[in-house]
């Protein structure tokens, strides 16, 4: 008999205990942890791993092809091969690069081409929004990922730099 | 048949009936007596509960499981066959795929054994670095399960108290290689780049925060009287049968048996760290819950003692190729992963791919006892059991 | 309300049988009743989202209306244009009637409560018993649900909730016994008027009790198994979509105001308050909102019952407690 009146008790305390701690966070929290996406934008990292995009120092390297070199490296370090460049075979021509495409809808964001680059000329964007309404608008070519000209001092802290 | 004449023809089965009975009143079994049939019940691939693609077939009598048969292989991506095609560091973003929820675990399990192949030395540094972002990662896969295990008996509210911590974790992680879900940060020979500044911290601080919320909603979810009648004594699995179906992580400590592969075949510097390994004795579903909080709890001292400890140093051992080769031969590496013990074996033929990578799943031998756990349970208390095990199906299907 | 003097010369002057006259007053104020329950289901949706929100750390409907109060006539307007899915060997009769049943049994249950001193639909003697009987037609209603679908899971679901309802029928029943005692009668409006001191503080093992049964009967956690995803998939209502399902989900409301109501008349002291008489049906929404807030409050916090121990809970532990506290009153009422 008094184990269950103990037991009674017991189960009434956990209850009560349960309760006053869910109105304690329900009111005491000013703020609630929600972010009113689209109308706040998260704040993102640094190192924040989004579409890969080629690098394009303002003033200082080609307005064409950014730092890339056309070497390929990052297209054979892809794991899932969906880089594929094309070297200029003629050597006298201005640009080394003939063709540098992406296909964003079989990379895994995985940041394993940045790390290939000898140029340092890859870089992961903090490009997340990429949805498209045709697929082909996925398949990105150089001049659709040297859209952002950044300055030399940011050009500089890519992820292979500081390893 | 129209539905009358079923009906009719039910009528008439039932007037047949002759139920005797016995010499104290008892209605006694006898030919042509009511027969009950055991129903089976499709718990499809798309269910509220199953936690990821799992398909069983459960046969039901009444409200008793007699047998249960899983049907496993909706996620099947090929991954040990893809493992053959591709190098060795081409292969560290799909091992992050595997078990999603606890993704550097992973990473760490390949790294190692590759390592382990090729007799390379990794930095201090790396090690401690690989420590910390592991045991974080521990605790954030401990974290979604408790949430599951609340969500699963209705109590909805700790979801979000968890899961709040387990965005500061995210967040972390997203300042140190850039992703939140599949990270991609360990590299053969170390770490694919050095913590940022403050990170460590930030990390304390955060360890201080969750002591505090995993305390109160502990009490509110594992504390509450209604959880504990639902999940007390239930489904119980005892230690000689849980080793027989090979079961390994915290199921298996549950059931009181102390195997942790950080004590029994120790890896990197866990061997500098001060930590107990959970042990609880009741193997019922309670205890596979409870144990996960007390493994939390360990995580943060073995965070706390590895920040401390922590040397500076490089993060990458020198004088590794880009175009890895490592000697032909093979290796075997298990680390302790959030859901057990998780071990690669390679095989490598001198080349720059490797000739057979087999990855050991814990969830997959935790998955094969669930028939042996579920017989003669009830359904409701075996669904439970069955969160209580923590399957990740990424792992199980690979 | 008219005084029945009045009702009768009006009926006289203009020559309507006295019956029409008793009808028709009927018929206008269960529209009324009816009308309030659609405004009170509107508020106690979108109270519910808001009041899960705040526990849960997060905002709750925000963007559709001002702080999301229109999300609820979106939720209706969406719910009106989905297809009515009738399965194919489904029972037309059972399946099309049993939603039907559920929202009609708890709406009656409304009729009898006192708002405020002589605010009340049909004040019947035996107000108490009627209020605790008619609404169990909703088990058959339930029965219906299931049975119709032609699908085991619902039926599966409807008979562990028609046995939930069944059995704590009996110590809802049995708890307010301790009340009729010390007011009585079985008169609601007498019972509210007995109310000098509150009844929760005379008979608190008969609030719990009967605050516990309460939570059973309307099927809201910890006791809703019938209804959980986590097993059964929605149980007795999984085949309905749309308006059908709008439908349970009204009946589930209004059951909940209906037992809330009952609450705060029997315990709570009804409309009595400070201020003057006209506040009484203010205070006594007040009461009805603070008891409908608990609900929410509870179901938000705790996890769920197994039905065995349900079953347990409603047989072995409530039943004697509440035939303990007709014990105790007694001999208290003796005593004094």
């Amino acid at each position: 008999m008094a184990g269950r009146v103990s037991k009674f008790i017991e189960a009434w305390k956990s209850i009560f205990i349960g309760h006053s701690i869910t109105v304690r966070k329900g009111y005491s929290r000013g703020n609630e942890v929600t972010e009113l996406y689209p109308y706040e934008k998260p704040q993102l990292a640094e190192r924040f791993r989004g579409a890969p995009e080629l690098v394009r120092i303002a003033g200082e390297t080609s307005e064409k092809q950014g730092s890339c070199t056309g070497c390929g490296l990052c297209a054979k370090a892809c794991p899932v091969n969906c880089i594929t460049v094309e070297r200029n075979k003629d050597k006298e021509a201005p640009l080394k690069v003939a063709s540098w495409t992406l296909d964003l809808t079989k990379c895994m964001i995985c940041g394993l081409c940045v790390e290939a680059c000898p140029q340092d000329a890859l870089k992961m964007s903090h490009d997340y929004e990429n949805a498209v309404y045709v697929k082909d608008k996925l398949i990105y070519d150089m001049e659709h990922v040297l859209r952002r000209p950044i300055s030399i001092a940011a050009a500089a802290t890519t992820v292979s730099e500081e390893s | 048949m129209s539905k009358l004449e079923e009906v009719k023809t039910i009528e008439a089965s039932l007037d047949n009936l002759d139920v005797e009975f016995g010499a104290n009143g008892e209605a006694g079994a006898s030919e042509g007596d009511i027969r009950s049939e055991e129903l089976a019940i499709n718990f499809g691939p798309q269910h509220p509960s199953a936690h990821g693609v799992f398909r069983a077939i459960f046969h039901v009598d009444g409200e008793v499981i007699t047998r249960i048969e899983p049907k496993i292989g909706y996620l099947h991506r090929c991954f040990e066959k893809i493992a053959e095609n591709r190098t060795y560091t081409q292969f560290i973003p799909y091992t992050d795929r595997m078990d999603y929820v606890s993704s550097m675990l992973n990473n760490w399990a390949y790294v190692l054994t590759v390592e382990k192949l090729a007799g390379i030395e990794v930095p201090e540094r790396a090690e401690y670095i690989r420590v910390i972002v592991g045991e974080l990662q521990r605790i954030a896969s401990h974290l979604v399960f408790l949430t599951t295990a609340g969500v699963e008996t209705g109590a909805t509210t700790p979801y979000m108290y968890y899961f709040d911590e387990r965005e500061q974790i995210l967040n972390l992680y997203e300042r140190v290689c850039g992703a939140r879900l599949t990270y991609n940060y360990m590299r053969i020979g170390g770490v694919s780049a050095d913590l940022p500044e403050g990170w460590l911290e930030e990390t304390k601080v955060f360890l201080k925060r969750l002591e505090k919320t995993m305390n109160e909603t502990d009490r509110l979810l594992l504390g509450n009287y209604i959880f504990k009648k639902r999940m007390t004594g239930m489904v119980r699995f005892e230690a000689e049968d849980a080793l027989k179906w090979g079961i390994t992580g915290p199921s298996l400590r549950a059931a009181g048996v102390p195997y942790d592969v950080r004590k029994v075949d120790p890896y990197s510097v866990y061997p500098r760290f001060d930590f107990d390994v959970c042990v609880r004795h009741n193997c019922d579903n309670y205890d596979r819950a409870a144990i996960r909080s007390d493994e939390v709890r360990q995580s943060m001292r073995i965070i706390e003692q590895a920040i401390e400890q922590i040397p500076d140093g490089p993060v990458k051992a020198e004088g590794i190729p880009k175009a890895f080769k490592p000697e032909a031969g093979e290796a075997y590496g298990h680390v302790e992963a959030s859901r057990g013990d998780l071990g690669f074996y390679i095989v490598s033929d001198g080349t720059t791919k490797p000739y057979r990578v087999k990855i050991q799943g814990p969830s997959f031998g935790n998955l094969q006892a669930l028939p042996a756990m579920a017989e003669g349970s009830y359904f409701g208390d075996v669904i439970l059991a069955f969160g209580t095990l923590d399957t990740v199906f990424g792992e199980v299907d690979r | 309300m008219l005084s029945s003097a009045q009702l009768q010369e009006f009926a006289n002057n203009y020559g309507i049988p006295l019956w029409g006259m008793d009808v028709s007053v009927a018929l206008a104020l269960g529209l009324l009743v009816f009308a309030l329950c659609g405004i009170g289901v509107i508020v106690l949706v979108y109270m519910e989202r808001k009041v899960a929100a705040d526990f849960q750390l997060r905002y709750g409907p925000l963007h559709v209306g001002w702080h999301g109060s229109l999300q609820l006539i979106a939720d209706m307007l969406k719910l009106l244009t989905k297809e009515d899915i009738f399965p194919k060997n489904a029972d037309p009769w059972t399946f099309r009637l049993a939603p039907l049943v559920v929202f009609l049994a708890a709406f009656v249950g409304l009729l009898v409560m006192p708002v405020g001193p002589g605010l009340v639909v049909q004040d019947m003697n035996v107000g108490l018993i009627y209020v605790l009987a008619i609404p169990s037609i909703a088990v058959a209603g339930l029965i219906m649900s299931g049975f119709g679908s032609y699908n085991k899971y619902a039926m599966l679901g409807s008979l562990r909730s028609a046995a939930q309802m069944v059995s704590y029928e009996i110590p809802r029943a049995l708890s307010v016994i301790g009340v009729v005692m010390i007011a009585g009668s079985a008169k609601l409006s007498s019972i509210v008027g007995a109310q000098g001191i509150w009844f929760i503080i005379l008979q608190p093992l008969g609030f719990m009790v009967f605050l516990v049964s309460t939570l059973a009967e309307v099927n809201r956690t910890p006791f809703d198994l019938p209804e959980t995803e986590a097993e059964l998939v929605a149980g007795y209502s999984m085949e309905y979509g749309g308006m059908r399902f709008a439908f349970f989900l009204f009946g589930e409301y209004i059951a909940l105001i209906a037992a809330s109501a009952l609450t705060v008349v029997l315990f709570l002291g009804g409309w009595h308050g400070p201020g003057p008489g006209f506040l009484a049906p203010v205070w006594f929404l007040i009461k009805m909102f603070a008891i409908i807030y608990l609900a929410m409050w509870i179901r938000w916090t705790l996890p769920r019952f197994r039905i065995d121990q349900v079953m347990d809970l409603g047989w072995k532990v409530l039943l004697p407690l509440s035939l303990l506290n007709i014990l105790i009153t007694g001999i208290v009422m003796l005593i004094l």
